[in-house]
C-alpha cells in the first residue's frame, strides 16, 4: 500500500471516527450502549487464480444497535481492494449481527459475528469499459475488545470473507473482435480477514 | 510464548484452509464460432429449376430485370416476383439454388452463383427456369473433404461457453480453418447499361457490361464472357487485394469497394479489366457508386467490418487515374446507395433512408430534400424512369415512388417471415 494510501486509512479509520464520537449516544459503560460505531481496517490473506498468494486491504465503516446485552444489529459499507495490482475492488454494503460476550471487570470484550452483503466491483484500470453487476457477500468472524476509555474500545477481528463479484468486459478491440461478442467475468473471492479499529 | 503459540495456530489455520482461501474466476464468452458447411458434389451439381412461389423469409440482395423483381433468400435461391404493378407485387416462383447469394440478369439468362459455381439459367419463362449451363469452380471454395464433399461456406453460430480465467478461450474455432464471409454487396440503380441487362443494388459481388460478368470474392475479380446460347467461358482471374465487398459499373468502368477502399479498373479490354487508381480509407464496409465525375462511398462500422468510421465519402473521379476527396459527411451507419440524376440515395440502417441534392458537392449535409425513419434501410434500387425506390431492409422490401422527392409515396411493402 502506498504512503497516500495509508494515511487515506488513517484519516478514515482514526480522524473521522474521532469526530463521529457525538453521535455516540449510549450511556457509558459499564451499562450497555444503545448504539455503536466503528471504523476498521482489514488486511486480506487469500491465494490468487494461478497461485501465488496476495494480501487484500480495505476498510469499513459500520454502526449499529444493541437489541440486548448481547446482541447487535447494524450495517455499513466496506472498500475491498481484491486485485490490488489490477486496482480491482469491491464496495458492499452489508449489515451485520454480533453476539457479545462480557468480561467487564477485566476491560475485555467478546464478539461472534456475521455479516451478510450485496457488492459491485469496481476496477481503475477498466474503468468506463465494463459493466458491473451487484454479487453477494458473506462474512463470519470473531472479534475481542480492550476497553480504552469509557467510550472507545479498541478492536482486533479474525474472520472469513466470501464475495463474488462479475463484470462483463466491454474493452473494444481485445485480439479478435470479429468473433468475440461478450464476455463476462465472475469472480468468486476469498479471504481469511484480518481486521483491527476502534469500536465507540 | 502466547504469541507463538497465537501465530502458529494462525498458520496453521491458513495451510489448512488453503483450498478455501483459493480465488476462482470464470469467463464466459460469447463469441461467433464459424462451423464448416460440405456439400456434396452430386447435391451440389442438382439441376437447379423453378417450384412453386414461397414466403420471404430473408431478404438478400435484389434485381431488377424488366418487369421482375428478383429477391435474394440467402443461400436458399432466388423468388422471382412480378412487379409490373409495384403497389401489387406477386410472387410467382422460387428458383431453388444452394449457396445463392449473388445475380445478375442478361438477355432472359440469369447468372447466380451457388456455392463454388457459376451458373447460368434460363429465366424466359420465370415459371419454367432450366438449368443452361454451369462453369464449376468458379469461385474459391475453402477445402476439400474425401467423405464430406466440398467446403463450401462457413456458417456463423452464436456461440456461449465458459472456460476459468486461467485458460485461454475461443480458439478453437481458429484451427487452421480460413474465414470467409460472403456477406455484403449491394448494386445501385444507375442508368442501366442497356435494355436487355438488369438492375442491381451498391452491395452486388456481380456485374455485366458488354456481353461480360464481372464478380468480386473477398480478393479476386474474375470476368466471364456471355453468349446468348447460355455458355460461360471464365476468361480472367486477377488478384485486387483483400475483403473485396462490391463491384459497381459505369460508362466502361468497374468501381470496386473494399474495406480499405475504393479501386477503379477499366475495361478497354473487357476480357482483363486493367487497374486504373486506388483510392485508400480507414477500414470500414463501403458500397460505391459513381456517375462518372464523382464517386460516392460510404463507409460503416460494425463487427465484420472492424472500422469505426459512419460517413460518405465524395471523390472527384473526373481524373479516374488520380481519384481527388472532395469532402466526407458524417451519417449513421450507412450502407447501401444509389446516384440518380443529382440525387443521391442513403439507406442508413435501422434510421431509414435519406435523399439528398448533389447539386453542391461540398454541401450535401445541407441539401437534405427526404428523410424516413419509420423502417430498416439495408440497400436500395433506384428505377429512373418510373421514378420508384425499391429498398431492402431487415424487416422486407418496400418500394415508393418519388416523383415528388420531397414527399414520397409508399406503393407496396413485402413483408420478410424472419420479422414478423
Amino acid at each position: 500500500m502506498t504512503k497516500k494510501g495509508l494515511c487515506f486509512h488513517f484519516f478514515l479509520l482514526i480522524i473521522l471516527p474521532f469526530f463521529l464520537r457525538s453521535q455516540d449516544i449510549g450511556a457509558p459503560l459499564p451499562v450497555v450502549k444503545s448504539n455503536y460505531l466503528t471504523g476498521q481496517f482489514s488486511m486480506g490473506y487469500g491465494f490468487y487464480l494461478n497461485g501465488g498468494d496476495l494480501f487484500s486491504p480495505g476498510f469499513e465503516f459500520k454502526a449499529g444497535k444493541f437489541l440486548s446485552k448481547n446482541l447487535s444489529w447494524g450495517g455499513g459499507i466496506a472498500y475491498t481492494q481484491f486485485k490490488p495490482l489490477d486496482g480491482f475492488y469491491g464496495i458492499s454494503l452489508l449489515s451485520e449481527l454480533r453476539y457479545f460476550l462480557r468480561e467487564e471487570s477485566k476491560n475485555w470484550r467478546f464478539s461472534g459475528v456475521a455479516d451478510l452483503g450485496v457488492g459491485i466491483g469496481g476496477s481503475r484500470l477498466q474503468s468506463g469499459w465494463a459493466t458491473y453487476k451487484p454479487g453477494p457477500r458473506i462474512y463470519t468472524g470473531i472479534a475481542v475488545y480492550k476497553k480504552l476509555d469509557d467510550k472507545i474500545r479498541l478492536m482486533l477481528e479474525l474472520g472469513y470473507l466470501y464475495q463474488y463479484l462479475s463484470y462483463k468486459d466491454n474493452t473494444p478491440g481485445r485480439g479478435w473482435q470479429f468473433f468475440q461478442t461478450e464476455s463476462i467475468l465472475k469472480y468468486n473471492f476469498r479471504r481469511i480477514q484480518l481486521k483491527t479499529g476502534v469500536f465507540f | 510464548m502466547k504469541n507463538i503459540s497465537f501465530g502458529l495456530l494462525i498458520s496453521l489455520l491458513v495451510i489448512s484452509l488453503t483450498s478455501c482461501l483459493k480465488d476462482t474466476c470464470e469467463n464466459v464468452y460469447t463469441y461467433q464460432r464459424y462451423d464448416p458447411v460440405f456439400v456434396k458434389p452430386e447435391i451440389l451439381r442438382q439441376k437447379i429449376a423453378a417450384t412453386s412461389s414461397k414466403e420471404l423469409v430473408t431478404t438478400g440482395k435484389i434485381y431488377v430485370y424488366g418487369d421482375y423483381l428478383l429477391i435474394n433468400e440467402p443461400d436458399l435461391g432466388i423468388h422471382v416476383v412480378d412487379n409490373k404493378i409495384p403497389a401489387n407485387p406477386r410472387f410467382i416462383s422460387f428458383i431453388k439454388i444452394p449457396g445463392n447469394s449473388d445475380l445478375a440478369v442478361r438477355n432472359g439468362l440469369l447468372y447466380v452463383d451457388s456455392y463454388v459455381d457459376l451458373v447460368v439459367l434460363d429465366l424466359k419463362n420465370p415459371q419454367d427456369v432450366k438449368e443452361l449451363y454451369r462453369v464449376e469452380n468458379a469461385f474459391p471454395s475453402y477445402g476439400k473433404d474425401e467423405k464430406l464433399g466440398l467446403l463450401v461456406a462457413y456458417k456463423p453460430a452464436g456461440v456461449t461457453e465458459t472456460f476459468p480465467c486461467s485458460e485461454n478461450s475461443g480458439n478453437s474455432f481458429f484451427d487452421g480453418n480460413v474465414i470467409w464471409s460472403r456477406e455484403s454487396s449491394l448494386t445501385s440503380g444507375l442508368k442501366t447499361p442497356s435494355g436487355t441487362v438488369g438492375i442491381g443494388g451498391s452491395t452486388a459481388r456481380f456485374t455485366m457490361n458488354q456481353g461480360f460478368l464481372y464478380t468480386v470474392t473477398t480478393s479476386n475479380l474474375t470476368a466471364f464472357k456471355l453468349e446468348d446460347s447460355g455458355i460461360t467461358k471464365q476468361v480472367s482471374t486477377q488478384n485486387v487485394g483483400w475483403n473485396i465487398e462490391t463491384i459497381y459499373p459505369f460508362e466502361g468502368l468497374l468501381f470496386i469497394g473494399s474495406q480499405t477502399g475504393m479501386y477503379i479498373y477499366g475495361i478497354d479490354n473487357p476480357e482483363k479489366p486493367a487497374l486504373l487508381s486506388t483510392f485508400e480509407h480507414w477500414r470500414a464496409c463501403d458500397p460505391v457508386v459513381s456517375d462518372g465525375k464523382t464517386a460516392f462511398v460510404t463507409l460503416r462500422d460494425g463487427t465484420e467490418c472492424e472500422g469505426f468510421l459512419n460517413q460518405l465519402d465524395v471523390i472527384n473521379v473526373s481524373d479516374v487515374r488520380k481519384p481527388k476527396l472532395i469532402k466526407s459527411y458524417s451519417l449513421h451507419h450507412p450502407i447501401g446507395l444509389s446516384i440518380n440524376q443529382g440525387l443521391l440515395f442513403i439507406c442508413e440502417d435501422d434510421k431509414g433512408i435519406k435523399l439528398f441534392d448533389t447539386k453542391d458537392l461540398n454541401a450535401i449535409d445541407k441539401n437534405l430534400i427526404y428523410q424516413d425513419k419509420s423502417f430498416s434501410a439495408v440497400d436500395i434500387i433506384v428505377l429512373e424512369e418510373a421514378k420508384i425506390a425499391i429498398i431492402t431492409g431487415e424487416d422486407g422490401i418496400w418500394q415508393f415512388n418519388y416523383k415528388n422527392p420531397a414527399k414520397w409515396e409508399l406503393l407496396s411493402n413485402i413483408k420478410s417471415k424472419t420479422n414478423d
